[in-house]
Parts: structure tokens; sequence; C-alpha cells
């Protein structure tokens, strides 16, 4: 990847962020953007949100269909790069990606569960719980509950009649916004690419550019 | 045209969970005979699991090093021979994890395994750039160990697939190349590469051989998949299909020995193709690849595929079993069984030049399928959507209407429609969900024709029965 430089954007425009005046919100999108807004742009020592990168805009939530039968949300995020043609955006959406999966926020670890443990209606014991993370960072999520549809050997359809919990973690999308950047679609591309995301975490070099987005509370990543 | 009518797909009966990897599983492959499963993630390390004896090994009781057990249970339903109960939700069901090959051997995630046909190696694609070539010691109990290092890829190996007769080995890799390598025979380490083939312009994600002849199909991120023969030590792209919209990330061939086995192609479109090839007509000309199902958000209602049916997100492997289903891993978490619809006369089966015997095939016992109205009949129809071949380094493939049933000339509507529609699919089971996380892969047990491996970004391995049947 290209070595950091400022020659992009040399004098972004910078907006002051006022916090005193927000009121607490606990909502899931209001969680996500408070744990991206203060990742540093790579070229210069301000905020995403400082730069107008991301804003509080730029995270929508989509809860679980009803109906499909499926335990998953989305939480997609669009950002704006500084400027259209800014070589670093790759590296932004990596390290929205990095930061919320540090966080642990889109897991149900974080999330209360309203079916408490999960345990079958047979009374299993508590499934043990295994460890998740496209990018293999260890985040610790439960076995699904679906036991009457993975265990019905009777043939009964998987999605009539059975009540629908709220999801039990919610999926990411990370792009640019369209129109903001000259080659907006690749890099969403890409950033919605597990496998090459994945790759690219592992990668020494990009895991030093991720680290040095972070903001100062979050002193490393996970170790691979 | 009437559109077949569904009956509810069934749920996939889970028979084992097998939990041990650290993060998540990118690959199941089960070895040639099905008595091992072998399994590869992001916790770069390969795993090496057995069934309980007497269950998908033939008797053979592989676990314990080839003592018989009798004729066992395992003609039955895979929760009697289990041992673990009713294949409860968790349970390893008996299974046992026979050798980890971890950190000292990979250094980064493994990606993908496949078993050489002779079922005594293993090879891994690494993301470090390489390839391992792992020897199956029989033990007991069976073990991995390291025989060969293969280099020469410049970025993640992605993909790894041994030709039918075991002699060539395909990796696939980021750096947008496919290697070929002859294996000597010799021993585990003598491999040699004899070909790199550079025509995709992005990442090579996934490969898969023709079961009876050396041709190879090649999945990319950018949105083609190729097709690859060999003329005297001379690599070709015999054809380009163009009908996905974005990555390709799997793709399978037909099993179970029919003389034209079909391809199937899914994507981070969120659909399913099946192609057809079409021999030219004459000696020597272009081959046509054919689109004969495709099954997209938009095309679920046509195909009588009802929500469940619909793939939410990318997906991510398919696998084609010799009970003829095709398996799809999906992103939604989802692990979906679609097999021919009952009624529809397939097009005649004429063999696709490649493999020896062109004598017509007999089509493989379908699945108790849905009661579906006859299909207009599709033998005479022109096809769909043609795929012309282009030469290696030629113009970029034709522009494929995506897949929708309405052709570009309207007086052909009801004959395309009819022609997409006559090896048309349903959804005959599903597992939703089937991880707690996206699922990577889905591998049908070789010798079992209902039972199928699965794995998924919440670190776990699951074998899946498709109730009935015997």
């Amino acid at each position: 990847m290209a070595s950091v430089s400022v020659s992009d954007n040399p004098t972004p425009l910078v907006r002051s962020v006022d916090r005193s005046t927000e009121g607490h919100d606990a909502s899931l999108a209001a969680r996500v953007f408070e744990s991206i807004r203060d990742i540093r742009d790579p070229e210069h020592p301000n905020t995403l949100e400082e730069l107008s990168v991301i804003d509080r805009r730029s995270v929508t939530v989509t809860e679980a269909l009803p109906g499909a039968g499926l335990t998953w949300g989305t939480v997609s995020i669009a950002f704006t790069p500084t400027v259209p043609h800014c070589s670093l955006a790759s590296l932004i959406g990596l390290s929205i990606r990095a930061k919320l999966e540090a966080d642990n926020i889109l897991s149900p670890a974080s999330a209360p569960s309203p079916l408490g443990t999960t345990s079958g209606p047979g009374g299993e014991p508590p499934l043990p719980p295994v460890l998740a993370g496209g990018g293999g960072t260890g985040l610790l999520v439960g076995v699904p509950d679906a036991t009457t549809t993975a265990r019905n050997d009777t043939g009964r359809s998987p999605h009539g009649g059975v009540p629908r919990p709220p999801p039990r973690y919610y999926k990411l999308d990370v792009s640019v916004a369209p129109g903001t950047h000259a080659t907006a679609a690749e890099i969403t591309k890409q950033l919605n690419d597990k496998e090459r995301c994945a790759a690219a975490l592992e990668n020494p070099n990009l895991q030093r550019m991720v680290a040095g987005c972070m903001p100062p509370l979050v002193v490393s990543l996970a170790d691979r | 045209m009437a559109t077949p009518t569904a009956r509810s797909p069934q749920a996939l009966a889970l028979s084992a969970t097998l939990t041990g990897h650290t993060g998540a599983v990118w690959c199941v492959a089960w070895s040639p005979e099905g008595g091992l499963l072998a399994s590869a993630g992001a916790d770069a390390s390969v795993r090496l699991w057995a069934p309980p004896p007497g269950v998908l090994d033939g008797g053979r009781g592989l676990a314990n090093g080839g003592v018989g057990r009798g004729k066992g249970p395992q003609d039955g339903p895979e929760v009697e021979a289990a041992g673990g109960g009713d294949g409860a939700e968790g349970s390893a069901a008996g299974w046992t994890c026979l050798s980890t090959v971890g950190g000292d051997v990979f250094p980064r995630t493994v990606r993908s395994v496949a078993w050489n046909p002779d079922g005594r190696t293993l090879a891994a694609a690494c993301f470090d750039a390489t390839v391992t070539i792992l020897e199956l010691l029989p033990g007991p109990p069976p073990s991995l160990v390291v025989a060969a290092v293969l280099e020469g890829h410049e970025s993640e190996v992605k993909s790894v697939a041994w030709s039918s007769g075991g002699a060539l080995l395909a990796t696939a890799s980021r750096d947008k190349s496919i290697w070929i390598w002859e294996v000597g025979g010799t021993s585990p380490d003598d491999v040699e590469c004899v070909a790199v083939l550079t025509a995709h312009t992005a990442d090579v994600k996934a490969l898969a051989w023709h079961p009876a002849a050396e041709l190879l199909a090649s999945a990319s991120y950018d949105d083609t998949v190729r097709v690859w023969a060999e003329d005297e030590d001379d690599w070709y792209a015999t054809g380009v299909l163009s009908a996905h919209t974005s990555t390709v990330w799997g793709v399978a061939w037909e099993s179970g020995g029919r003389p034209a086995p079909r391809l199937a192609t899914v994507s981070d479109d969120r659909t399913v193709v099946v192609y057809r090839r079409v021999p030219p007509p004459v000696a020597g000309g272009e081959d046509r690849w054919v689109v004969v199902w495709r099954l997209g958000a938009e095309d679920s209602r046509r195909s009588g595929v009802d929500s469940v049916g619909v793939h939410r997100r990318p997906i991510y492997a398919v696998d084609w079993g010799r009970g003829g289903w095709i398996a799809t891993a999906c992103g939604d978490d989802c692990v979906r069984v679609f097999g021919p619809t009952r009624g529809v006369p397939p097009l005649p089966i004429v063999s696709d030049g490649w493999a020896s015997d062109p004598d017509a095939d007999i089509p493989p016992p379908l699945p108790p399928g849905p009661d579906a109205c006859a299909a207009p009949t599709a033998s005479d129809g022109p096809p769909a959507e043609e795929h012309s071949s282009t030469p290696v380094g030629g113009g970029g493939p034709p522009p494929v209407d995506g897949g929708n049933a309405s052709a570009t000339d309207p007086a052909t509507d009801v004959d395309a429609a009819s022609a997409v529609d006559a090896d048309a699919f349903v959804l005959v089971g599903v597992a939703a969900p089937a991880h707690a996380g996206d699922v990577n892969s889905v591998a049908w047990h070789p010798v079992e024709g209902r039972v199928l491996a699965s794995a998924g970004d919440d670190g776990a391995v699951r074998v899946w029965r498709l109730p009935g049947g015997g």
C-alpha cells in the first residue's frame, strides 16, 4: 500500500465536534457511530467525524426481515473520502471494519438476548460458544438457537409457525458513498470482499497502518 | 407458462457439530472414500476429523486403523448410527479430531484443502502464497504430515484442486493466475509446475476440475468463470462465462458420471447459475456455454422457489453431489439444497465431447421432488443465452442479459423462457440457519448421497443429512 502522505489533500475542511449537546442514545446505530467516529484519518491529525468522512447518518441499521427465518440484521456504513481521488480510502474502510470488530459491537455478546441461554426446547445443556469473525479475531458468538429448524427430521417446514426472535447479530457492509470517489464502486467491492479484507488484515504492514488510525484508547488489535 | 409448485423444502437434519477451530472455518473436504473429513481455517490450521466407526466409512472403522466393525448401520439414517443420541445440536456425536496441523506449519490462514483422488495426500492453500502437500499417515490413528511446500504464487493462494485422475494439481491465487502442477507419483513431493494460466483480470477465487476429463473451471473476482483445456501442453481458455455481475466465489461440476456434466456457479451477486456446454457444430469450432438455470431474487417467483430459497447475501461456495443435488453455502448463514424438478423433460443429453463415452446417460435418481406442473417442452427451443468462447487474450465476453427469461428478440420469448427452465431446480432442503455466521463451504459426501458437511465463520464444522430416501 502507498505510504501515508499529505499530498492528496493538504488542507482539509475540519469541523469542530461538540459532544456536550448530544443526548444519550443507546440505539445500535448510535453505538456503532460512537465506536468509529474517533478513528483517525490516515493522512490528517483529525478524526473521521471532524473531516466529515462520516457522520451519524452514515450508519444505517436494518433489522432482520420478518418471515425470512434469518437471525441477523445489517449495519451499513457509507463514508465519504476527504477528496474524490483519495488513495487511502480503502484503509479508512478497513479501519472501520477493524474497529467495530475489536469493539465487538455487532455480535450478540453485546446485545441482550431475550432467549437467555442457548439451550434448546428439549432441555439440552447450553451449547459451547464457538469463535466467530471472518477475520479470525475471535469474537465470541453463541451457536444459533434455531433448534427447531436444524434438528427437525420430520419434514416440517423450517419457517412456519416459529416465533421470530430479534436478530442475534449484525452483518456489516462498508461502502464509499456513491459519487464521492473516482473509484467508489471498486473500493466498495473490495471492502465487502471478506476474503480480501481478512488477508489484508493479516498483513503486518497493513496492521500497523490500521493501528495508526485507531483512537488512542485502543492500543492494539487482535494478535493475528 | 406454468410455474412448478414447490412442496415445502425440508429441514436438513444435523448429525454432528465439530468444534475446535478458533476462527472462521473456510473449507471442508471429504476424503475420496468418505471416511475422513478435512477442514481448514483462519486459525491457520488444518484439522482431520473421523466419524464414529461404522459410519460413513463402509464399516472399515478408519478411526481404529482399519479394524472393521462388520456391516454397521451405515445404510441407515445418520441419526441412529451416530451413537451420540439424536445428533443434538452442538453434539460431536462420536466424531473425533484425529490430527491438527497448525501454526508451526502455516503462518497464516489456510483457505482451502483438497484431497488427491488416491486419498493419500491433501493439498492446502495458504494466505502466505504457498501450497502445502500433506501426507496422510495411516497410523492408526491416521495423521497428517508435511510432505512438500510449493512456492511460486505472488500472493494468497485461494483454491487448490486435483484433476479426477490425480495427475494434475491446479492452484489459484489473488495474483490472478492459475498454476498447473504435474504430480510425478513417485513421492508426495514429486510435483512440478507445468503451466501458468493468466487470463483472469483479478483474483482467482475457486477451481473445479471436470469429473472425467482434464478440463478446468475457474471462478474469479473479475466476475467471470473460465474453462480451460490443454492441447499438447498448451493450456487455453475454451470458454468465458459471464452471467454473473460480481465476483464468482464458487464453481462445481455435476457429478455422478454423466457424459455432459453441467456447471454450477455462485457469486457475490447472490445468484446461482447453471450452464450446459453445447459442443461446436463443426469440429474445432467454438464452444458455447448456455445458461440453463438461474436463481436470483427476481427469479425466485418464476422458479416457484419461495422466500427461504432466495440467497440474501453473497454465496461463497457450491457443490454438486452424486445424488444430483446442488448445495450452496451462503453469507446469510444458510445451507440450501436444490434438486431437479420432477416432470420437466431434460434437454437431450449429448456428450460434451470431453468424456470418453458419448452414450446417452441415465439421469440420476431424482429426490422426492415437488409435483411440478409440466413445463413446455424444452427440447426444441433455442438456448436462451449463449456465451461464445473467446481466445485467450481476445476481446471481452459478450454482455449478458442478466439471466432473465425475456430474450432480446420478443419472437423467441417463449422458447427462451422454456429453455431457461428446462433444467430448473427447486429448493428441496435447507438449514436456516446452518451456522452462527456466514457459511463458507459445503461438501457432499462422495458415497452417502444425502450427507453433506458445512463450515462457517462461527468456527464450526457441521455434518448434515438431507432427509428422505434410504
